[in-house]
């Protein structure tokens, strides 16, 4: 077997390696050809939508879904044939299946009675965890009378008390309220800090993944699509289905014009008839090139005048209007029809504007991103 | 037409059943228990002078203390079994979905369908002296044994029949159990036997002491069970009772019977929900 070459990843020591790591239900193909290697330490976030294969590689890794091909490495022994208790891999569960009839301290100590540690041990870690998980004096109740946080520090309590090389979570806050999600974000955090493991971390929700993760993974179709840090994933995402991911998008098709000359910037001109100005970098592109647009909506903004060519106006219509909090969003419905929420200031002129009536909108070169369009 | 208030509708909704459990149990009962503390006519069912002569009887002879005793033992056993048998089943059921568990379910409901008369018949050519089970043995070099009218004949018809009545509330117990939390023990290192000690056993309690309780009360009580494949040499309450009805006609007798039967299913469910809330307050 050809295999890649051995990559240079020494500074940062890989502590779990998925190498071509294949999965099928049935003949229906769930995950892979998958390979990814995360180092220690690490909190990496496999983001994408349901049915892409987050949760099957997860499984894959804890041991509860069998491979049907490739290898999964934790500190470079494999473990596909292991049993998930004797993989060194903690897992968290969505809505943290902890044991109902067990109290705070039996649920953390389940792990290491199984695995027949010496009783003083047993003792010395749990209330060890008890204290850097913070649920000292919750010792003896039960998961029912905790609240959601104190839950969540149980069950990673229970899964960080066999000490697992890395730790895998599966959508831990995906059916809690908003509030109490952003405040076990901040949990997530510092637990990870605490107690310096490696994370890997399944959710859809991409405001979890680039809030909470050192590098994300985007995952479609049982198939990584992208790999890079928060910032990376955000600004500069790999293909327009990312970018359509990672947050609400104005989507053209278009085609090359012809570069402005001096300025570093290519004019696309959409099949509606506008015409837009993206920096060159967006890829190397020549003349009569098919590509797509996507446009942040954070990134639109409304113009005070019609302005230069050089400056993307455009004129949309809203279409409706909302509160939300610190911004009025008028949802306008730009050149070609699709809509998009732009923000503005509640105290604003624009904020005062009618549904109905027209708002001239803008964006900046350097937030537009441009795809080479596939042939299709 | 005047409205019930809606506060009222329940308890005018439930008038029908009350008065058709008033009427065909509770005031038989109460018949039953008078006529216990009556003497036996020898030519009516029975003659109106007090007495406690049927009780002191009852609880005194050996010949019936010795027959409470087969009828509870018989009736434990066949509960410690029907647990056996039918946790593995309630689990299975539990956690599979569509046409298989359709299926299943069928096949555990299936021995309801059948009257106890048949299904006890089925037995007897099952475990009688040329009986499936017999040719089996002696195709096997073991030879022919007496399996039929003896306590572990009504036992093994007793569980068959009752099996459905431990399954059905130990299935609904399991299925309450996230599978998710059964994954947990398992990652942290529970065998299966771990895990069914440690989880799906605690949380599934109270399905077991449902499910117990009516095996055991279903099985003190049972007539025609024993009544096939004890023979004579078998006696339990329920078939005494039938004697004294209909064969001895001693209707006070069989009222104490009967009323003693009713307090050891009373006894049953009283430590049944001791057991409960053990379980709850233990864990």
């Amino acid at each position: 077997m050809a295999g890649p070459a051995p990559r240079a990843e020494a500074a940062a020591s890989p502590i779990l390696q998925i190498e071509d790591l294949t999965a099928f239900y049935g003949r229906a193909r769930a995950v892979g050809p998958l390979s990814l290697t995360v180092n220690e330490g690490e909190f990496v976030s496999l983001l994408g939508p349901s049915g892409c294969g987050k949760t099957t590689t997860l499984r894959c890794v804890a041991g509860f879904v069998r491979p049907s091909g490739g290898d999964i490495r934790v500190r470079g022994r494999s473990i596909v044939d292991e049993p998930p208790h004797r993989r060194k891999v903690g897992l968290v569960f969505q809505n943290y299946a902890l044991f109902p009839h067990l109290n705070v301290r039996d649920n953390i100590a389940f792990g290491p009675r199984r695995h027949r540690y010496p009783k003083s041990e047993i003792a010395a870690r749990v209330e060890g965890i008890i204290a850097r998980t913070g649920l000292s004096g919750l010792a003896e109740r039960l998961p029912a009378q905790l609240s959601g946080g104190q839950q969540q520090r149980v069950a990673l309590g229970r899964a960080l008390a066999l000490d697992p090389d890395v730790l895998l979570l599966d959508e831990p806050l995906s059916n809690l309220d908003r509030k109490l999600r952003q405040q076990l974000r901040g949990e997530l955090r510092r637990i990870h800090r605490e107690f310096r493991k490696t994370l890997i971390y399944v959710t859809h929700d991409q405001e979890e993944a680039l809030s909470l993760s050192d590098r994300i993974v985007v995952m479609m179709g049982g198939d990584i699509i992208q790999i890079g840090t928060p910032r990376e994933i955000y600004e500069r995402p790999a293909s327009a289905v990312v970018s359509e991911f990672v947050g609400e998008c104005l989507s053209y098709h278009g085609r090359v014009i012809d570069p402005v000359a001096g300025q570093d910037r290519v004019v696309i001109e959409s099949q509606d008839g506008s015409r837009w100005q993206v920096p060159l970098d967006s890829g190397a592109l020549a003349p009569g090139d098919t590509v797509r647009l996507m446009i942040r909506a954070e990134s639109v903004e409304p113009a005070a005048s019609e302005g230069d060519e050089a400056s993307n106006v455009f004129r949309a219509t809203i279409r409706d209007k909302y509160f939300t909090g610190e911004r009025i969003r008028l949802v306008c419905e730009a050149p070609g029809g699709s809509q998009i929420p732009v923000g503005v200031a509640p105290n604003s002129a624009d904020a005062a504007r009618e549904i109905g009536s027209d708002l001239l909108c803008r964006v900046e070169p350097a937030a537009i991103r441009c795809f080479p369009e596939t042939a299709s | 037409m005047t409205g019930i208030s809606p506060r009222a509708a329940p308890y005018a909704l439930s008038v029908p059943a009350l008065a058709l459990l008033g009427a065909f149990i509770v005031v038989p009962l109460c018949l039953i228990f008078f006529i216990s503390f009556q003497e036996r006519s020898a030519t009516g069912l029975w003659q109106n002078v007090w007495t406690i002569e049927n009780y002191r009887r009852a609880l005194t002879d050996v010949f019936y203390v010795k027959i409470l005793g087969a009828s509870v033992r018989i009736a434990a056993i066949t509960t410690v079994f029907c647990i056996l048998v039918s946790y593995p089943i309630a689990y299975h059921l539990a956690r599979s979905t569509g046409a298989v568990r359709g299926a299943c379910l069928f096949l555990v409901l299936c021995p309801l369908l059948v009257s106890t008369v048949i299904r006890s018949f089925g037995w007897v050519v099952i475990l009688g002296d040329g009986g499936a089970v017999n040719a089996l043995l002696d195709v096997a070099g073991i030879g022919r044994r007496k399996l039929l009218y003896s306590e572990t004949a009504v036992i093994v018809g007793l569980t068959h029949f009752l099996v459905p009545f431990m399954a059905l509330p130990l299935m609904v117990a399991i299925e309450r159990i996230p599978r998710a939390v059964e994954e947990a023990a398992r990652s942290l290192g529970a065998r299966s036997l771990e895990v069914f000690r440690l989880v799906v056993l605690p949380l599934s309690f109270p399905g077991l002491v449902a499910g117990s309780v009516l095996v055991f009360t279903l099985a003190v009580s049972a007539v025609v069970t024993p009544l096939f494949l004890g023979g004579r040499k078998v006696q339990m309450i329920g078939t005494q009772i039938y004697d004294n009805v209909t064969v001895a006609f001693n209707w006070p007798f069989a009222g104490a019977l009967t009323t003693m039967a009713i307090g050891v299913t009373v006894v049953a469910i009283l430590v049944a929900r001791h057991t409960a809330s053990e379980g709850r307050t233990i864990r």
